[in-house]
Formats: structure tokens, C-alpha cells, sequence
């Protein structure tokens, strides 16, 4: 038998039945859709349909508006069939209710908008997967709305070359509340995620990403942020990321393509209480329990001028990811600056027994990260880690300058790592055991479909969403100017107003 | 002497091999390898792929051919086997899939619940043609999570 390269192409015979009617047969949610255009309450928990809609019995128009704006409910019942009958460039205006619909978006360079951040609310009703899927469409926006309770995630770009999300709301979605996979040029802003197991916002498998997020809001996840083999011009600033069960956790593993992660700038941020053991939870959630700041396995990243406190662990760990069942070895440094789309072509290697620590694990070692000028108090453990396995910690060549701290492992890391100059001393003084990563033991995981949360803020929406006009995600401006930026001295958000 | 389907019968299998009551719902959905019965119900998707042409269908050969499902790719995303191979798919990500086959009266396929990390599922080929393939929570019929089947005769 032989096995071809991998391809796109495919050729389907005249029989094959068509996406849709497979689709509607499983009850997934390829652009299945339910009532539009209630009333809808701004609470935690699901709204529940008020009024009926006004406009249900609205013939969906065919005619292209001369304006380039789609209505939704009043042009189309549904978001779906505004999109379907989109053209690049156009408008998807969507007035408040609530939406019991999976939109599925391959049409470039749409602007999906709802004309009320906290009253446009697409609700999965713990049924349908995605709520704003982007399949591969080049320069789609979606702004100024709110995805609750889907079983996957609340808003979803695949493969998109140019993205934008602004001022959403993501709540109770079971993987991700906004993630951006296999894509690049996006700009992630205005964000507010909360109640997924995996993880508030999540960025992976690119290189170089080319994507910049600012003032998010994540808390009670699994994880606040999380990237895999992402990274290369991938900055994460002004954002918050509380009562998580770990904050930011950039890392590296076979799971994904495009490794090892690599690159990610974490610069005036505030991350706090995250060892959170009644948030959902799944995944890399439970190794970084406790802990603020985790580059797990990790190559080149930058973190600077946050403020951390208060976790039951580390405040920012520099560490080892062990990763359980690999699929592929782990790249030599020759291949870090190997870009994603060639990366993901190479054959997948066989792991051997040899490649592996107690049969069972693949080790990715932290290399080459800077951690500077942060702010770091309250850890349980110690407020910042330095640590590998199977490799000499001080070989790893991460540093550690300016940053305001009171414990270490191990100790005296300023001493022993500072950036840009010779280090000296003894790093087996209160070393970290890197052991503990597998043994720690997290709190089980809690329902996302019933986990209490706080309720959802009204956080402000974009400006004039009426008029303003369609904005894809073309042409963005993604370079921040982080040498602006100062460390924080309290948080951005918090729920008393 | 070979079992050959001539076009006359297509209908009747194609209807006895309709499955529309679950998505992936496979009637070898078990988590460990199977060999199909012959005939096989990816037989449809065969025959209509070659039109009058006659299809001879085998019986599976204990070869296997290995299918990773990564978060969110098969690799390989696109195999090529001799008729009688099981293939078998292993969830090597972190996040569940599924198997669904864009034909959907293939009668092959596993579910969430039977395809989250770790779990293998397997079917065998029988019948040349073209499998497609794809995991509908990071995909569709033709984009994202995809792959197919080729089965040689």
C-alpha cells in the first residue's frame, strides 16, 4: 500500500451527498439555525425567549442592498442566510435578541456586527458547536456581541489569512470563548471571556502569527489565555486574566503542528487568583493550577512589565511541559525559525522509548525566555520559576532582570540569570523540582454548563454601530508599540464597577 | 467467483446503507478495530464513483494503515490503500473529534462521545473509491479538518 503526500484536493464523485443535508442529518451546526430576533435580558444565565420576533415572517431578500448592508431580522430571519447571501465587503448588521443559531462564514472580508454588544446574543443552548465560525475566509470582522453556551466555541476563525474580533462577549463555551487556529494577521480587542474549560481566548498553531491582543478580560476558565505553537509578532497587552485556573499559558506540544511555541510578548498585563478550583477545567489547565504566568515548554518569549499576585503555585514559571502520548519528536533549535506553513508539511517522527522520560513522557524544555521588570507577589510556591528537565536549568538561557519579587526557585534567580549579562552562583539552591508538574494534583473540574459565575458585565460596545461602516479585518494594524506601555498597578476590570 | 453489484442493485444497497438517525452513528462503532462485514456499506460511495463500471469488493486482509487526528488535522490528511485495509484513526490531540463521512449513507464513522483523546476507532475498506471525511466541530465537508480514503482495488 502506499501513502500519497497530503493534499487538498478531492474529487467528489456525483453521488456524495452535500455538506448541508449531512449536516442537518447529525444535528451539527454547519449553518443550522433556530428563532431569531427576541427580546433578550443581559443575565449569566441562558436567556430565555420574551417576545415574539418581529420580523419572523419576513421573506429573506435577494436583491444585494445598495448600501451593503445585510439587516438581520429585518432584510433576513437569520444570521446564517444574511451571511450566505453576503458579499465581500458587505455589512451583516444584526439587531438585538437572541439567536439560537451556528454560523458558519466563508465569504471574505465581511463585517459581522450586532448593533448591542450585551443585547445581540447568539445562544448555543448547550446544542449546537460554534457560534461564529470563520472557515478559511480571508479579512472577516465580527464585533460588538455576545456567544453564550456552545458546546465547542463561542466565536471561531479557521485558517483565516486576516481576523478581526472586538468587543465581544464569550461566555459558557465549552473549549474556547474566542480562538483563532491556523491563523494569522488578526487583532483580538475589547474582549470579555468567562466559563470555558479550556480556555478564555485561545491563539494556536502559527508562525509567525502576526497578531496583536489588547484589553481582554478572561476569568474563570481553565486557562485565561492559552497558545500552542503559536507566536512571531504575537503580543498580549493591557488585558486581565483573573480567578482562572492558570492565567497566560503560551506552550509547546505535538498535539498541534507548528511547534515548538515560540515568541509571544506578554507585556502590561494583570494576572491575579488564578488557582481558581471552581472554574471548568480541561487539559493544561490542571498542570498550570495555581500559577500567573506559564510558559510551559516555551521557546524565545517575552514577558514583561506585569503585574501578578496571589496563586497558589508560581507567580511566572518558566517551565518544562511533559507532554503525555506525543505524536512527533521534538524540533532541534535549527528548526525554530521554521514557519508554520512549512512545518506543518514535515512527516511526523517516530517516538521512540529513547525520546522519552519514565516511558511516558515527552519533555518540552524553555529556552531563550526573558522575564523583566515584572511585579510579582502572593505565590504559594514561589514568585518566579526557572526550570527544565533533563537539561541544566542554566542551560536553558532564560533571564530574569527587574522584576520586583520576594521568592524564587531557585533562589537568587536575578542573580543567577539576569538578562544581558554574565550570571553567577549556585543553582541547586532551592532548585525547583520539576516532578511536581506531573504530581500535582488539581482540583476536579466543574460543569461549564452549570459553574457559578460572576454575572456577565455590560462592558461598553464599539462606537455608533449603526453607522458606522463595514471594517473587515483587512489591512490591520498590528504593530503596538509596547515601550509605551507601563507596569500596572491595579486591575483594569472588576465587577463593582 | 467475485461478488459484483451491477448498477440494477446500486438502489437497494444504497438504501439498506442509509444511516440518518446520528451523525458518525457507525454500525462497527466499536473503539477497537473491526473487520467489516462484506458487503460494506462504503460500497455505495464506490459504486456511484465509478458509475457502470463493476466494483468487486473484498474481504477485509488484516492489513492496517494508521490515521493520526491532531487538534485539528488528519495526517495524513489524505492515504492511499489496497481494498481490504483497516484503517485505524487515533485522537492524538487534546481536543474531542469526530469521523463523519461526507457521504453520509457510508454507514462508517465515530461520535464525540467515542473519539476523544486517546480513543482509536477503525473501519476497513472494501470497496475501491473515494472516502472523504471530516470532523464536523473543526471542519466541513470540504474545509478545515478533512481527509480521505483512497481505496485501490
Amino acid at each position: 500500500m502506499n501513502r500519497l503526500g497530503s493534499t487538498r484536493s478531492r474529487r467528489l464523485s456525483a453521488a456524495l451527498i452535500g455538506a448541508a443535508l449531512l449536516l442537518a442529518a447529525c444535528g451539527s451546526d454547519d449553518g443550522s439555525s433556530g428563532s431569531s430576533g427576541t427580546d433578550a435580558p443581559g443575565a449569566t444565565e441562558a436567556p430565555t425567549a420574551t417576545d415574539a420576533p418581529d420580523t419572523t415572517d419576513s421573506p429573506a431578500t435577494t436583491d444585494a442592498p445598495s448600501d451593503g448592508v445585510r439587516r438581520v431580522p429585518s432584510d433576513y430571519p437569520t444570521i446564517q442566510e444574511a451571511v450566505d447571501a453576503a458579499v465581500p465587503g458587505d455589512l451583516v448588521l444584526i439587531s438585538p435578541g437572541v439567536y439560537n443559531e451556528a454560523v458558519n462564514v466563508s465569504t471574505d472580508e465581511l463585517t459581522i456586527r450586532g448593533l448591542d454588544r450585551n443585547e445581540v446574543i447568539l445562544d448555543g443552548e448547550f446544542e449546537l458547536e460554534n457560534g461564529i465560525r470563520v472557515l478559511g475566509a480571508s479579512g472577516v470582522a465580527v464585533e460588538n456581541m455576545t456567544a453564550i453556551n456552545y458546546t465547542v466555541n463561542g466565536f471561531y476563525w479557521i485558517e483565516a489569512d486576516g481576523y478581526r474580533a472586538s468587543y465581544l462577549t464569550a461566555q459558557r463555551n465549552n473549549d474556547y470563548g474566542v480562538y483563532a487556529f491556523d491563523s494569522i494577521n488578526g487583532l483580538i480587542e475589547h474582549i470579555y471571556a468567562a466559563g470555558s474549560p479550556d480556555a478564555g481566548l485561545y491563539i494556536g498553531q502559527c508562525y509567525l502569527c502576526n497578531a496583536l491582543v489588547t484589553d481582554v478580560w478572561a476569568e474563570y476558565n481553565g486557562l485565561g489565555y492559552s497558545g500552542t505553537n503559536s507566536g512571531g509578532n504575537l503580543t498580549i497587552v493591557n488585558s486581565q486574566f483573573n480567578d482562572n485556573r492558570a492565567g497566560i499559558v503560551p506552550n509547546s506540544g505535538s498535539y498541534e503542528l507548528c511547534y515548538p511555541g515560540r515568541e509571544t510578548t506578554v507585556i502590561g498585563n494583570v494576572v491575579f487568583n488564578n488557582s481558581n478550583p471552581d472554574s471548568p477545567s480541561k487539559g493544561l489547565a490542571d498542570l498550570a493550577f495555581g500559577t500567573g504566568i506559564t510558559v510551559a515548554g516555551g521557546v524565545g518569549n517575552v514577558i514583561e512589565r506585569n503585574l501578578v499576585y496571589d496563586h497558589d503555585r508560581a507567580g511566572i514559571a518558566i517551565a518544562p511541559f511533559p507532554e503525555e502520548n506525543p505524536n512527533d519528536d521534538i524540533p532541534g533549535e535549527d528548526e525554530w525559525d521554521i514557519t508554520c506553513d512549512v512545518q506543518r508539511e514535515a512527516p511526523l517522527a517516530e517516538v521512540t522509548a529513547e525520546d522519552l522520560v519514565a516511558e511516558t513522557y515527552l519533555v518540552w524544555n524553555p529556552y531563550d525566555n526573558r522575564v523583566i521588570g515584572n511585579s510579582v507577589a502572593g505565590s504559594g510556591l514561589a514568585d518566579l520559576v526557572n526550570s527544565g528537565f533533563g537539561v541544566p536549568t542554566e542551560e536553558l538561557r532564560n533571564c530574569f532582570s527587574g522584576n520586583t519579587f520576594a521568592t524564587s526557585q531557585p533562589a537568587s534567580l536575578e542573580t543567577l540569570a539576569p538578562c544581558d549579562a554574565p550570571g553567577s552562583g549556585d543553582w541547586t539552591i532551592d532548585a525547583f523540582d520539576p516532578i511536581q508538574i506531573v504530581t500535582f494534583e488539581a482540583p476536579p473540574s466543574v460543569d461549564y454548563q452549570t459553574v457559578e459565575l460572576p454575572p456577565l458585565p455590560m462592558l461598553p460596545g464599539m462606537e455608533d454601530p449603526e453607522n458606522a461602516p463595514a471594517s473587515p479585518a483587512v489591512g490591520l494594524s498590528l504593530t503596538f508599540d509596547t515601550s509605551v506601555l507601563t507596569l500596572p498597578t491595579a486591575p483594569y476590570y472588576s465587577h463593582d464597577g | 467467483m467475485p461478488r459484483v453489484l451491477k448498477p440494477a442493485l446500486l438502489s437497494a444497497v444504497v438504501v439498506s446503507a442509509v444511516v440518518l438517525s446520528s451523525c458518525g452513528d457507525d454500525n462497527n462503532a466499536d473503539s477497537v478495530a473491526d473487520a467489516s462485514n462484506a458487503p460494506s456499506s462504503d460500497e455505495t460511495a464506490a459504486d456511484q464513483s465509478v458509475d457502470d463500471d463493476v466494483v468487486t469488493s473484498v474481504a477485509p486482509n488484516g492489513e492496517e494503515l494508521d490515521v493520526l487526528a491532531l487538534d485539528n488535522n488528519f495526517r495524513d490528511e489524505e492515504i492511499e490503500i489496497v481494498a481490504g485495509t483497516t484503517v485505524v484513526w487515533e485522537n492524538g490531540g487534546r481536543n474531542d473529534h469526530n469521523i463523519v463521512p461526507v457521504d453520509e449513507r457510508a454507514g462508517w464513522g465515530v461520535d464525540i462521545e467515542e473519539f476523544r483523546p486517546g480513543d482509536v476507532y477503525s473501519h476497513a475498506f472494501t470497496t475501491p473509491g473515494e472516502y472523504p471525511y471530516y470532523c464536523t466541530l473543526h471542519g466541513t465537508a470540504d474545509f478545515g479538518m478533512i481527509g480521505t480514503v483512497v481505496v485501490t482495488g
